[in-house]
């Protein structure tokens, strides 16, 4: 007993030791990012958000099988915490029970017998996955691509060690009769039976040998999981407890500095514009990298990674890590004589992220959707490109034409703001134009957006969204010449100071337009899912609160409320939905636009990336005023999905969203594939529908 | 909705001051642009800032952030009765800031692109409701 409890001791002290030596460096690590706001408020949210996804696991059961798996072994860590307890006081005294009779009752030792055997199995799983997802032969495929496979070998390893020596301390102590529990802990006390024929001697050293080496591959666990991917079973609780409510999609932050906003009418010289060296991460950020677990979710989802580009969120997370290790020593110990390395450039000239990764993003938000432990991985890579774009004036060619159509003619296109209202010509009504205040009559402000204004695809849509409108009897008004862009594709390409002033001013009008009217009567509907995230989800960040509306749901709630009568065709056509991400994903609407494609007659075929899993188009991010030179086009690829579920029409809700897609069907309609398929708008559909309960007061051009 | 009134300078795309001091760098004045080789029909007469006029002519070039970072650098100089004789335009093109000068001379680049959005931020704003 003597003996077992100095070695036991001792490899406990040496164990901790060491743990607390790397526990220290690493909370130092994180305490030297810079300071950021509010990531402790709402206490509530963050509470659920803890109860739902580390101990409910909610994310990662989005993948049913590892899912599962993961649940399994992370419940176990909890519950044999007991078996440790028990360990712990075995050392002390032969047949320890933790006390008040809790440690002799059955259905504890069943439960962590259970929870044991479940995660034997569980182990069996994640081996499987491991070898059918083995990089080495599916390659780029894998969405452990990248990541380090020895070290998750290894953790497998480990946690059997810890089933393996658990079982034989507890069944060589049921075999001595020191087992506290009499029944329920049917392995332990199977195992027991099994040990029997070993003579008391054999099983009093076995016991103490399994017990010291359960107590040893414990410490070799925690230093292994301090010093590895696996060190978010303890940064996992605390990145989800602080992460962005109620999550990093939809608005993007504003820029800080210090933990400060950045007034741009007065920055100080010596702001923090962007992140331009792992010095400028907020210690969230830094959270962030030290959390990842390479699970490679986010890598599996991302479009820039499924069609050939070197961007993958995960490995972009890993740099960074690796930069922020590499970095350290000079952010522990002083950061002022030291200069960072720059973190955007090639490889060959020092650099950490390559512009191809960085300027390939979509923002479609599908990794942050999939990540189990909530890393904001858009957030950093626009926090990067505002670096870029702000203080080192490097970003893509084509970007410098946005930028320039934006400052001189207030729209992306370049067009001028006199051709806001072709859209409405021969419209077969008056739309009404505002020039003041909205007069109190006004529902809503149908916000074109610079789309629907100028290209003649997106034009179909607002035309639409404009005749239900009519038909239906509500009340809207525009801005005609008076709109301008919202601002978001300067702030998705880095250039927040354009943003900041084309929001400010936008904002400003539209205060006054309102004047008078609360925030939830002052109602926006638009076409434009980019529109609305802009208007309804950033503006609030400028003092500018509206109540905007996607035209799918004005229009789902009208259908609902009997003002608008969709007829269906006597053969009902089959149509797929493809979601924008802006609307999808960043702002949780799935299922207007299913229920009225739904209305119109239209048979839903899902295509297997859908709703919040769905692909990206290609035109988020600022990507739709990029060249795309590497690897195969998203809106190709979402295209051949859609041609796999054989629909004729394939129906969307965002103008961006139809642009590429139609450019990519007309792509493959010329290689003689998906002959007669066309893409449209939900309100296209459901206008067609309407009309055929009313075909004499058909007005309007029709897609 | 506050309408579009007044005129647009040609070169900053900031609306011009036609009341007040007509010494202000933003005040508008109108200036005969046709490009050299371009067919001479009707003269193409522009309204500019007093001061985008004078860049103009001096071939500051620059992209429009940069025009209107000049434009407010100027424009915060003359409001703050700061001497005329700073307003050449070559002192303009480092927006006030000389490396010598600066505690940390690396940081230049990254001060002058800071006080460059400033500039233009305050341009942009002082010229909004410009008439």
């Amino acid at each position: 007993m003597v003996v077992r409890l100095i070695i036991g001791w001792l490899i406990t002290i040496v164990g901790l030791g060491f743990a607390g030596v790397r526990i220290r460096w690493l909370v130092r690590l994180v305490q030297s990012g810079q300071p950021t706001t509010g990531r402790t408020a709402d206490i509530g949210a963050r509470v659920w958000a803890q109860v739902t996804e580390v101990f409910g696991q909610r994310k990662l059961l989005k993948w049913s099988i590892p899912g599962l798996a993961h649940f399994f072994t992370f419940w176990a860590f909890v519950i044999l915490l007991t078996v440790y307890l028990e360990a712990y006081g075995s050392l002390f005294q032969s047949g320890f029970a933790i006390w008040w009779g809790i440690g002799s009752w059955p259905p504890l030792g069943f439960l962590q017998d259970a929870i044991a055997t479940l995660t034997f199995c569980s182990l069996i799983v994640f081996a499987v996955i491991r070898i059918r997802q083995n990089p080495a032969r599916i390659e780029r495929k894998s969405r452990f691509f990248g990541s380090h496979l020895g070290g998750a070998w290894l953790v497998l390893l480990l946690i059997f060690l810890v089933i393996l020596t658990m079982f034989l301390f507890r069944g060589s102590s049921a075999a001595l009769g020191t087992f506290p529990y009499k029944s329920g802990a049917w392995v332990s006390i199977g195992m027991g039976h099994a040990l029997s024929g070993i003579g008391t001697a054999g099983l009093e050293v076995l016991e103490t040998v399994a017990l010291l080496a359960h107590l040893a591959v414990a410490f070799g666990f925690l230093i292994l999981v301090l010093h590895s991917k696996h060190l978010h079973i303890f940064l996992a609780p605390l990145n989800v407890t602080t992460k962005r409510l109620p999550d990093a999609l939809g608005p993007l932050l504003p820029m800080e500095s210090d933990g400060k906003p950045i007034d741009f009418e007065d920055p100080g010289e010596d702001d923090t514009f962007g992140r331009g060296t792992i010095a400028d991460f907020t210690w969230k950020g830094m959270l962030d990298f030290e959390t990842c677990t390479e699970c490679g979710r986010c890598q599996s989802q991302c479009p820039a990674w499924n069609t050939g580009k070197p961007l993958s969120p995960k490995l972009l997370i890993m740099d960074l890590r690796d930069q922020l290790t590499s970095e350290a020593p000079y952010l522990l110990n002083g950061k002022e004589d030291h200069e960072f390395t720059a973190l955007v450039g090639k490889k060959e000239d020092g650099g950490v992220i390559d512009p191809d990764v960085l300027w390939a993003c979509t923002s479609c938000g599908a990794c942050v959707e999939q990540c189990p432990v909530d890393i904001e991985h858009v957030d950093h890579i626009m926090d990067m490109r505002r670096h870029q774009v702000l203080i080192e004036s490097e970003f893509p060619t084509e970007l410098g034409t946005l930028f320039k159509n934006l400052e001189n003619k207030g729209n992306p296109w370049g067009q001028n703001n006199s051709e806001r209202m072709d859209w409405a010509k021969d419209l077969g009504f008056e739309v009404p134009v505002l020039d003041g205040e909205i007069p109190e009559d006004v529902e809503y402000l149908f916000w074109i957006g610079c789309a629907g204004a100028f290209d003649d695809n997106a034009r179909k849509t607002v035309r639409a969204t404009a005749e239900l409108l009519h038909i239906a009897g509500v009340n809207f008004a525009v801005l005609g010449k008076n709109e301008t862009c919202t601002g978001d594709p300067a702030r998705r390409s880095g250039n927040e100071f354009l943003f900041q002033m084309q929001a400010q001013e936008t904002a400003e009008n539209l205060n006054a337009l309102f004047e008078g009217r609360e925030p939830v009567q002052r109602r926006i509907v638009t076409t434009c899912p980019h529109c609305l995230n802009t208007l309804g989800r950033e503006y609030p960040q400028l003092g500018g609160n509206y109540t905007v509306t996607h035209h799918t749901q004005l229009l789902n709630a009208l259908v609902r409320d009997g003002k608008l009568t969709p007829v269906a065709p006597a053969d009902a056509a089959s149509v797929t939905y493809h979601d924008p991400c802006y609307l999808g994903r960043h702002n949780k609407v799935y299922t207007p636009p299913r229920e009225l494609a739904g209305a119109t007659g239209a048979r839903l075929t899902e295509m297997p990336r859908h709703a919040d899993r769905s692909l990206c188009c290609g035109a988020g991010g600022a990507r739709m005023w990029m060249e795309e030179k590497i690897g195969k086009r998203i809106n190709v690829e979402r295209v051949d999905e859609a041609l796999a579920t054989e629909a004729s029409t394939v129906v969307t809700g965002c103008p961006f969203c139809k642009v590429m897609i139609s450019d990519g069907l007309t792509q493959r309609q010329s290689e003689d594939k998906g002959a007669g398929v066309d893409v449209r708008d939900v309100s296209q559909l459901l206008l067609e529908a309407v009309h055929r309960s009313q075909p004499a007061e058909s007005t309007a051009e029709q897609g | 909705m506050v309408s579009r009134l007044g005129y647009q300078c040609a070169y900053c795309g900031l609306r011009v001051r036609l009341e007040g001091d007509p010494r202000h760098p933003g005040h508008g004045v109108v200036e005969e642009l046709t490009k050299s080789g371009e067919p001479m029909t009707l003269p193409g007469l522009e309204v500019l800032h007093r001061f985008c006029a004078s860049a103009l002519r001096a071939g500051s070039g620059g992209d429009t952030m940069l025009r209107r970072a000049w434009l407010g650098w100027v424009t915060d100089r003359f409001e703050a009765s700061r001497p005329r004789r700073h307003f050449g335009i070559r002192h303009y093109s480092r927006l006030g800031l000389h490396p010598a000068r600066m505690r940390a001379p690396r940081l230049f680049r990254k001060h002058w692109q800071v006080r460059k959005m400033r500039c233009a931020a305050l341009a942009s704003h002082y010229y909004a409701n410009a008439r």
